[in-house]
């Protein structure tokens, strides 16, 4: 035994939060918890707002003077204590008068406290959903902000996160001096403004400013616009606190934040803020406690644009909601001096150019960490019909709620050589390199008589396309002046292409044009076959017994403009006659079967542009060489940043590579040699697919039609349809009047009877309705998890094919030498 | 009115059999021998140890302490050697001492030194909810003995009147009394807290499992990256035929 002891108290020795029990209160979760349930538990601590709400309405409806002990008696239970002792000039004097009021005071009471009890219950339930998921610095969980730390690692681009235009990424966080006096007294205004956050005032500010005080003030607008007020939202309104401003005199709790903000704002950064930076002010504790109310936490952010910069409160662990008024702002005239109910708030939209969109989320799409949720953006479609459900505005089933709302199908792009792994993706630090990166810019024009042709790359990387027309749709025509800009782009600036041979014999300048040239009249008369332009009987008839097909298309035109001047032509497997060309160029001026854009203006139309003369561009405008010998690349060393570097050197030997010594060919895993027809069969390779994504779903949330359920199972049990409201079905005196009895007492009996039957059956309906509600809540968790656990178990395959693949791969020891 | 305690029971049932059936399993406490729960009583335990006023104190705080290690271990977890090719998560997360100090004052535990070695942290709902039992055990079995008690507390020798002996014994009953009516219930609201975590915590240690992988992952990458800087060089082969002239 003494051993058990020692061994006891050994243990204790090392435990603080045992060996200074009585000293040291905790305030953990839990210990948060414990307290809250006290202060619900103490029947003789009626809330001070419920008090004054009661007497204000014993005052209003009975003008019974009450005083605030004699309420709390009436509450606990002691309606004779109080009654018996009114005075004489009471206008409830009559005993049984004062009862009736008393009685119903306390059923008043008694409701208001389970309202009270049932909306923290619902708050906690929320919290132990939504705390971990908070992307809040100073909270116990940041799952979110974890999970950035993986997404940083696999994303490819050169800020923490793909980005786009609108989005921002959260990158540092700062602890405040916890020495700054003048920090001190701010936190110190602030705390004393914001009183006790026990009570519902204190409760309505916290919840009122958590998402920034700016966004309250409607400084953050247009980008944020403040929260939405509906009109039962007013100081006389059970909503008060929701629109109440702490900005008066006595209590200007904005100001207070305000100075906090600028505070922020005025602080200096080393490195100093991009324009997609925002910086988290932290805390310590030891600043906050003491000065702040236990449990609420203040927050400040900072960001150059302005539009998230912001200062506000929250919780550590949001407790308490904000339960309705019970009493009207006392500096208002309000028609009663109790609040008596309320509607429900309207459903809060806000009309745009593209029409009623809901507000839910407003607040909280505020944040650039929540901004990503998909609460807050459209949810990517990529398997229509199938992933994402239907749209929220055109919904079917009215008892649905959609949490998210999706974009259509996104177009699957490719170059003309293959699609371009990271064609919306920075990857690269690198600016604009004109040596091995081109712009490119169409327009229409004569081209000197061509249909088609493109400058050489200038020495700002520019290279200029004309199109003309006279070659059949200008559609075609366009593509192959890419072709020739392409040709330019993988060049040094002023290096000759197609058209241009400046410094050249006669005879390099023929070379030169048949290899450009051929290049670019296969493109285009291939593009012509696949849709379809040499499928007719004419063309296969041809002229001179020539068929008009992708390899006599291109032979004959390469051929023949490189004719020109002292150049002699290019090899042709076959002679052509004059008239074969004629016939031809007037075949192919009267043909278009795929009806693409024909005339050169509807062709460079962005709005009527064919989708891989549009897409050809795009990439060629991106299009950079990194494997290119001598081209230093840098980039984030990041798992999307390589694969992206792996790719476009992928694509790059696809596209340039010379594998066989005298054959180019044409495009991609096109045949080398003209008698090997790409157009026989299936050109193989052409378009890589992406590889299939597996999307997670947000399954409906349907609680309304969980309701209607119950209510139609509360009103079977009665033997009786669904009937509105359901409290209907739990007394209906046809039932016991349909009866035949042969005593008139029994239907009398019954009648009395049956509603505390019915009420048995009822009250186990309700029983089983959190379970219910319970079951319902985990089964929607789980058909969640279990699509996006496929994400993950995707994510986790690919990896491990990765590392598969490269333990088969011997690493050279030296680097690759640049030249 | 009357319902709610009955519906807020049903909830909390169902989330303590989740986390029981989770929990006790991981735990061992199925699958290897069934064990009785030692009988409803403070015997054998740190109750039986302790006067009366010590009891609240002792029990919240150490529930307190508990939760708040938990949570802290899982705010951890990026410094926590993981071991990631576990089978279970028990393997991946090791009890705090809090924890196990708590079990270590509960017969169950202390009775069996084995099960008190293998406890961790995903056991802490089974540890927590074996606590406040015994708790509310040991409360009654006090309540019982009140009588006794109130007599027994008399250290200075004196004589006890009657009215310190009503006084005395009727602060115990109020006291347990409130611990009767609040300590599970606000375990289980903490419960309800910290439940959103619990379901995500395998997630999340997969997560950091996954972020250790992606970085070897990454530091491969970039060699393959490098290696394939190569690529144009072995795939542009010009030929003689095919070079432009000087």
């Amino acid at each position: 035994m003494t051993s058990t002891f020692f061994v006891i108290g050994l243990m204790l020795a090392s435990f603080p939060w045992y060996a200074h029990a009585q000293q040291e209160p905790a305030t953990g979760i839990y210990e948060r918890a414990y307290s809250l349930l006290r202060e619900e538990s103490a029947s003789d601590d009626l809330p001070s707002d419920v008090a004054l709400y009661l007497q204000a309405f014993a005052k209003s409806e009975w003008e019974m003077e009450l005083t605030e002990e004699e309420v709390k008696r009436i509450v606990a239970g002691d309606i004779a204590g109080v009654c018996g002792n009114r005075p004489s000039n009471d206008p409830l004097e009559n005993i049984v008068g004062c009862n009736q009021a008393a009685a119903q005071l306390r059923r008043l009471a008694n409701d208001e406290l389970r309202i009270r009890k049932a909306g923290q219950e619902m708050q906690a339930i929320a919290t132990g959903f939504e705390l971990p998921t908070s992307d809040l610095p100073g909270r116990t969980l940041q799952i979110n902000t974890d999970l950035r730390g993986i997404i940083s690692i696999w994303s490819a681009g050169t800020g923490s996160m793909k980005e786009d235009d609108e989005s921002t990424i959260i990158i540092r966080t700062k602890a405040a001096d916890p020495d700054d006096n003048q920090l001190k007294q701010i936190l110190q205004r602030i705390g004393q403004r914001i009183g006790d956050a026990t009570r519902d005032d204190g409760v309505g500010a916290v919840w009122r400013y958590q998402y920034g005080v700016r966004l309250v003030d409607g400084q953050r607008a247009p980008t944020f616009p403040a929260p939405y007020l509906g009109p039962n939202s007013g100081p006389t309104t059970e909503r008060r606190f929701l629109s109440k401003r702490w900005n008066d005199e006595q209590k200007n709790l904005e100001q207070a934040l305000m100075e906090l903000w600028t505070y922020a704002k005025g602080e200096s950064f080393d490195p100093p803020l991009t324009s997609k930076e925002v910086v988290y002010f932290t805390f310590p504790k030891s600043m906050t406690q003491g000065t702040l109310p236990d449990n609420v936490l203040v927050w400040a952010r900072v960001d150059t644009s302005g539009v998230y910069s912001d200062a506000g409160l929250q919780w550590y662990t949001p407790l308490r909601p904000v339960h309705p008024a019970l009493l009207p702002d006392p500096n208002e005239d309000a028609e009663k001096p109790y609040i008596a109910g309320g509607n429900y708030p309207p459903e809060p939209i806000t009309v745009s150019p593209q029409g009623e969109q809901p507000l839910d989320g407003q607040g909280l799409c505020t944040s650039p960490g929540a901004k990503r949720g998909y609460l807050c953006r459209p949810y990517e479609l990529l398997d229509p019909g199938d992933r994402c459900p239907e749209d929220d505005k055109q919904s079917i089933d009215p008892d649905a709620i959609n949490l998210i709302h999706c974009t259509k199908d996104d177009d699957l792009r490719s170059t003309a050589a293959g699609p371009d792994v990271c064609r919306e993706i920075n990857w690269k630090e690198a600016s604009f390199n004109p040596q091995t990166q081109c712009r490119v810019a169409m327009s229409c024009g004569n081209c000197n008589g061509r249909d088609a042709s493109a400058t050489p790359k200038n020495g700002g990387g520019n290279i200029q396309v004309c199109v003309g027309g006279g070659l059949g749709p200008s559609t075609y025509s366009a593509y192959r002046g890419l072709v020739y800009a392409a040709q330019a782009c993988s060049k040094a600036p002023n290096a000759p292409v197609a058209g241009h041979y400046p410094g050249l014999t006669a005879k390099e300048s023929n070379a030169v044009c048949c290899e450009y040239e051929t290049e670019a009249y296969q493109a285009q008369c291939a593009l012509m076959a696949r849709d379809g332009m040499f499928d007719t009987n004419e063309s296969k008839q041809g002229a001179d017994g020539i068929p008009f097909n992708a390899e006599t298309c291109a032979e004959f035109l390469a051929n023949q403009a490189c004719k020109s001047g002292q150049m002699k032509g290019c090899f042709t497997s076959r002679t052509y006659s004059k008239r074969f060309g004629t016939e031809l160029v007037a075949y192919l001026n009267r043909s278009n079967p795929a009806d693409v854009p024909a005339s050169c203006n509807e062709a460079l139309n962005s709005e009527t542009m064919d989708r891989r003369v549009s897409g050809f561009e795009e990439s060629l405008n991106r299009i950079e060489y990194v494997c290119t010998p001598t081209t230093v690349s840098e980039y984030k060393n990041r798992i999307g940043n390589n694969l992206c570097y792996i790719g476009q050197c992928i694509e790059q030997s696809m596209e340039l590579h010379r594998s066989t010594p005298a054959r180019v060919p044409g495009g991609v895993q096109e045949p080398i040699a003209p008698w090997d027809s790409p157009l026989a069969g299936s050109p193989l390779g052409n378009l890589v697919m992406n590889p299939p994504l597996t999307q997670g779903y947000i399954p409906l949330y349907r609680p309304q039609l969980l309701v209607k359920l119950s209510d139609a199972a509360l009103c079977q049990l009665q033997g009786l349809p669904p009937l509105t409201p359901p409290v209907l079905c739990t007394a209906s005196p046809s039932r016991q009047l349909a009866l035949t009895r042969t005593n008139p007492l029994d239907t009398i009996t019954g009648l009395l009877t049956q509603r505390t039957q019915q009420e048995a059956a009822s009250n186990d309906v309700l029983t089983l309705m959190p379970g219910v509600g319970v079951r319902a809540g985990s089964a929607l968790y789980t058909r969640y998890l279990s699509d996006a656990s496929r994400s993950f178990a995707g994510i986790l395959s690919v990896a491990t094919e990765l590392l598969e693949e490269m333990k088969k791969v011997t690493f050279p020891t030296q680097m690759c030498t640049l030249q | 009115m009357n319902n709610l305690p009955t519906r807020k029971g049903i909830i909390v049932l169902l989330v303590m059999s989740i986390l029981l059936v989770g929990c006790a399993d991981e735990a061992g406490i199925r699958g290897k021998q069934a064990i009785d729960l030692p009988p409803c009583s403070a015997e054998g335990s740190i109750f039986a140890e302790r006067t009366l006023d010590k009891w609240p104190s002792l029990f919240h705080l150490g529930v307190d302490a508990v939760i708040n290690a938990h949570l802290e271990q899982a705010g951890a977890v990026g410094d926590a050697a993981l071991q990631c090719t576990a089978q279970d998560y028990r393997a991946l997360s090791p009890a705090s001492d809090n924890l196990r100090t708590v079990a270590s004052f509960l017969p169950l535990w202390r009775k069996n030194p084995e099960m008190l070695n293998d406890v961790s942290e995903a056991d802490m709902g089974a540890v927590l909810l074996e606590y406040v039992r015994v708790y509310e055990c040991s409360l009654d079995e006090m309540q019982n003995q009140l009588p006794f008690k109130a007599a027994e507390q008399n250290t200075n020798g004196d004589a006890l009147d009657l009215g310190t002996y009503h006084n005395r014994q009727g602060e115990a009953l109020a006291m347990i009394e409130e611990e009767r009516r609040l300590a599970r219930p606000a375990l289980e609201r903490a419960f309800e807290l910290i439940g959103g975590y619990e379901r995500l915590r395998p997630l999340w240690l997969e997560i950091e499992c996954l972020k250790r992988a992606s970085l070897d992952l990454r530091n491969g990458l970039g060699l393959v990256a490098e290696g394939s800087a190569c690529m144009s060089r072995i795939w542009d082969a010009h030929g003689s035929l095919r070079d432009l002239p000087d």
